[in-house]
């Protein structure tokens, strides 16, 4: 056995590990390189200086924390009221506010566009964020709080706390490490947000993204928007290493209960942050339900013009195919963008697995990219593409692999903790038997991987067809995926091209759905991931 | 355990005229299932009464009811003739300790036994020598700057006690504080609880499933069976 060990330790060559992470690590670096060396020459330094970038900053970062700050702030009786509480229906209400999460944020954009009295203000971006971001901010904070037992709050109460005093002494402390979590990240996300932004916000207030974009796409100044995406990724990496340092200091060991019980609500607070729950679920409808309303709605009454317009041949004046060609042209770079996120994601994620050291800084690497915003990918990706010393700008690869760059660290999030979830002492089992390591790892992880890996690659295709942000920067003029498509309907005036962008969303939020809901069926039930 | 200077008895016990807790005609249902009904109990100043009975029983969810973490289905509860039964658990002023004894976390020791004194309407001034008595008196001086997660589970438990001792309950209610004890430690720290008690005077229900136990910790074992308490023998 003992020999059979070493053989096996032996037989994991290293390059077997190291090739792939390479490969893997050259993917993401690329583009960042391409970023850096564009963005820090010494003209870039009159843009940094600039006060309209300090503005663009200012406005940028005071919107992400407004967002932030309200989808906490509903995010924590709507996690209570789910994770606490005992109420019927708490599985539906839980899907329904997680929705969000998975819809492309151009359609999200149209969607409050249509809904909203106050389209193209700051207080409609943050809406649109809020509603994005509340279901996350519920399942990061919610998988702790439910997990606290509640006798806890008991023995305080039987001491002489009050409700508000144990929430302000017990509950609070406990879940300010999950709270954080969930700050950062949707912080993030709301920092670094582009596709609701460019369709909802207003045209005058542009936030950093939005600054990139048209100062590298409209105005053709490619040096100013990657000095713009240097700062951007300043800002990131800053927030994610105050992060990590506030997550070390505030951690504390938590009383996990043994039986997390869920009690029925009772009392005034417990009914009303039910009822928030319940408003927070049903009003995830309401933006979806407008875009089904606004693909139908034609002139005073209803029907399926839009529909049959988005499919028809050719309208003979501004295009030659069909709008809904894009849905055709999307698909196409899903399936290629998700090969390459699901062959590269895996083979790092098995790296990972197989690396005796260093396991930690490669998971922060290979999921770096989550943290580099889509725009930031496109626009590396671009200049990489006109950089070299051939002008590849019109490589139709380009856009699958932003897509993917941008799909990648959710692959492996996605499989890292199904393989890592596997008992190390199988494999040695395996191979004591005799089998060679590459028939140890088809016997024991390949079932496991295969799952997980097709969970991974719904995903996937969900994230490519939905990318804006990426896209945006490397799809040609000619083939639009369906954000694009849907984003160019909109810069034009008239009902006919609203419907059509309707139409195209609807499709999407369909096709998404599916897609999302095969991979949440297909997902094992231990896996920790995402 | 030392004997304490300065923390005097509870001071109920010896008015005249005080009856302590009273449960009368109480019911409690779980999940639509009848658990306990008719319930009668009595626990007078000073007095350890040991309700004893099988898991499920019923016996912890009577302590929850007496707490007020858990309603009474029907019933009432009374302290010394005065209706409690819908006052707020942090009104009551009944200590709990729990079989695990689920400390605060985020809080070293002495934080975790002053933490009902901040509710408490008397000095706040002397907090800390508060603690350093309460510490003593549960054997564990020096211990106030530990970290919860550095205790024994008998340190962690005597910590506990520590804690719902220090804003000085009227009654200290104990569901199956020993249970996650080995026995050695387990009947030093019944001997040294029986001797807090009686030495303090606070009154106690102890919840247990083991009949030693009871006997050895309460002045009166009452049973449970069938769903309702024996009467007092």
């Amino acid at each position: 056995m003992d020999s059979n060990r070493a053989a096996l330790r032996a037989a994991r060559p290293l390059g077997l590990a190291l090739l792939p992470l390479a490969a893997v690590a050259l993917f993401i670096a690329a583009p960042l390189w391409a970023l850096l060396t564009e963005g820090l020459q010494p003209a870039s330094w009159d843009t940094l200086v600039a006060g309209s970038t300090w503005r663009v900053m200012g406005y940028t970062t005071a919107q992400a924390l407004v967002s932030t700050a309200l989808s906490i702030g509903l995010a924590l009786p709507v996690a209570f009221a789910l994770y606490r509480l005992s109420i019927p229906g708490r599985r539906i209400w839980l899907a329904l506010i997680t929705i969000p999460f998975v819809l492309p944020t151009v359609v999200v954009g149209l969607a409050f566009r249509e809904l909203l009295p106050f389209a193209g203000t700051t207080w409609a971006i943050i809406v649109a964020h809020v509603f994005f971001n509340v279901g996350l901010a519920v399942r990061v904070i919610g998988a702790v709080w439910g997990q606290l037992d509640g006798r806890l709050g008991e023995v305080a109460a039987s001491l002489g706390a009050s409700a508000f005093a144990r929430f302000r002494l017990i509950t609070w402390p406990l879940l300010r490490p999950a709270i954080t979590a969930a700050s950062v990240l949707v912080f993030m996300f709301t920092f670094t947000s582009f596709g609701v932004v460019l369709v909802v916000g207003d045209p005058a207030l542009p936030t950093i993204e939005v600054e990139i974009y048209q100062r590298a796409i409209q105005r053709l100044d490619l040096d100013a928007a990657a000095a713009l995406a240097i700062l951007q990724l300043v800002v990131v990496v800053f927030t994610l290493g105050l992060a990590s340092r506030l997550q070390q200091r505030l951690s504390v060991v938590g009383v996990v209960a043994d039986v997390s019980r869920r009690e029925r609500p009772r009392g005034t607070g417990d009914y009303l942050a039910v009822s928030i729950a319940v408003f927070v679920a049903v009003a995830v409808i309401l933006p979806i339900a407008q875009l089904v309303a606004t693909s139908l709605q034609v002139g005073d009454s209803w029907g399926l013009t839009w529909y049959a317009e988005a499919f028809a041949p050719s309208d003979n004046t501004t295009r030659a195919t069909p709008v809904a060609e894009a849905l055709w042209i999307s698909s196409r770079y899903a399936v290629v963008a998700t090969m390459i996120a699901l062959v590269l994601g895996m083979l790092a994620a098995i790296s990972v697995t197989h690396l005796k050291r260093g396991q930690a800084t490669l998971d922060t690497i290979v999921t770096l990219p989550l943290g580099i915003s889509a725009v930031s990918i496109g626009l590396g990706l671009l200049l990489l593409s006109i950089g070299g010393p051939l002008d590849l700008r019109d490589w139709w690869l380009l856009v699958p692999l932003g897509q993917a760059l941008v799909a990648m660290p959710i692959v492996v999030r996605v499989v890292l903790p199904v393989l890592r979830s596997i008992d190390p002492r199988l494999r040695d089992v395996a191979a004591s038997l005799g089998a060679r390591p590459i028939r140890v790892w088809l016997t024991v992880d390949g079932p496991l991987a295969l799952r997980a890996a097709a969970v991974a690659g719904a995903l996937s295709a969900a994230v490519s067809l939905g990318e804006f942000g990426a896209t945006a920067f490397l799809a040609r003029a000619d083939t639009p995926t369906v954000p694009v498509q849907i984003v160019r309907l909109l810069s034009r005036p008239g009902e006919a091209n609203l419907g059509q962008a309707a139409v195209l969303s609807v499709i999407l939020v369909i096709v998404t759905a599916t897609v999302v809901g095969v991979a949440e069926r297909a997902r094992p039930s231990k896996s920790t991931g995402w | 355990m030392t004997t304490p200077k300065d923390l005097t008895p509870a001071p109920q016990s010896e008015q005249p005229g005080a009856t302590g807790l009273r449960v009368l005609d109480g019911a409690i249902t779980y999940e639509g299932r009848l658990l306990l009904h008719e319930v009668r109990l009595d626990v007078p100043p000073g007095h350890i009464v040991a309700l004893l009975g099988p898991s499920g029983s019923g016996k912890s969810s009577l302590l929850r009811c007496i707490v007020g973490v858990q309603p009474l289905t029907s019933g009432s509860i009374s302290w010394d003739g005065h209706d409690i039964t819908g006052v707020a658990t942090h009104r009551r002023g009944f200590g709990l300790v729990f079989q695990d004894a689920l400390l605060f976390p985020h809080l070293n020791v002495a934080a975790n036994i002053a933490f009902g004194l901040r509710f408490t309407s008397g000095d706040k001034t002397n907090t800390r020598q508060r603690v350093g008595e309460l510490l003593e008196l549960v054997g564990l001086e020096g211990f106030s700057r530990r970290g919860v997660d550095t205790l024994s589970g008998g340190e962690a438990q005597r910590v506990a006690l520590a804690r719902a001792l220090a804003p000085g309950p009227r009654l200290l209610c104990l569901d199956e504080p020993f249970g996650a004890l080995d026995r050695d430690l387990r009947e030093r720290l019944v001997h040294d609880v029986r001797e807090l008690l009686t030495l303090l005077g606070t009154p106690a229900i102890h919840v247990t499933h083991d009949p030693d136990e009871a006997e050895q910790l309460a002045d009166e074992v009452r049973t449970i069976r069938d769903g309702s308490l024996d009467p007092r023998c």
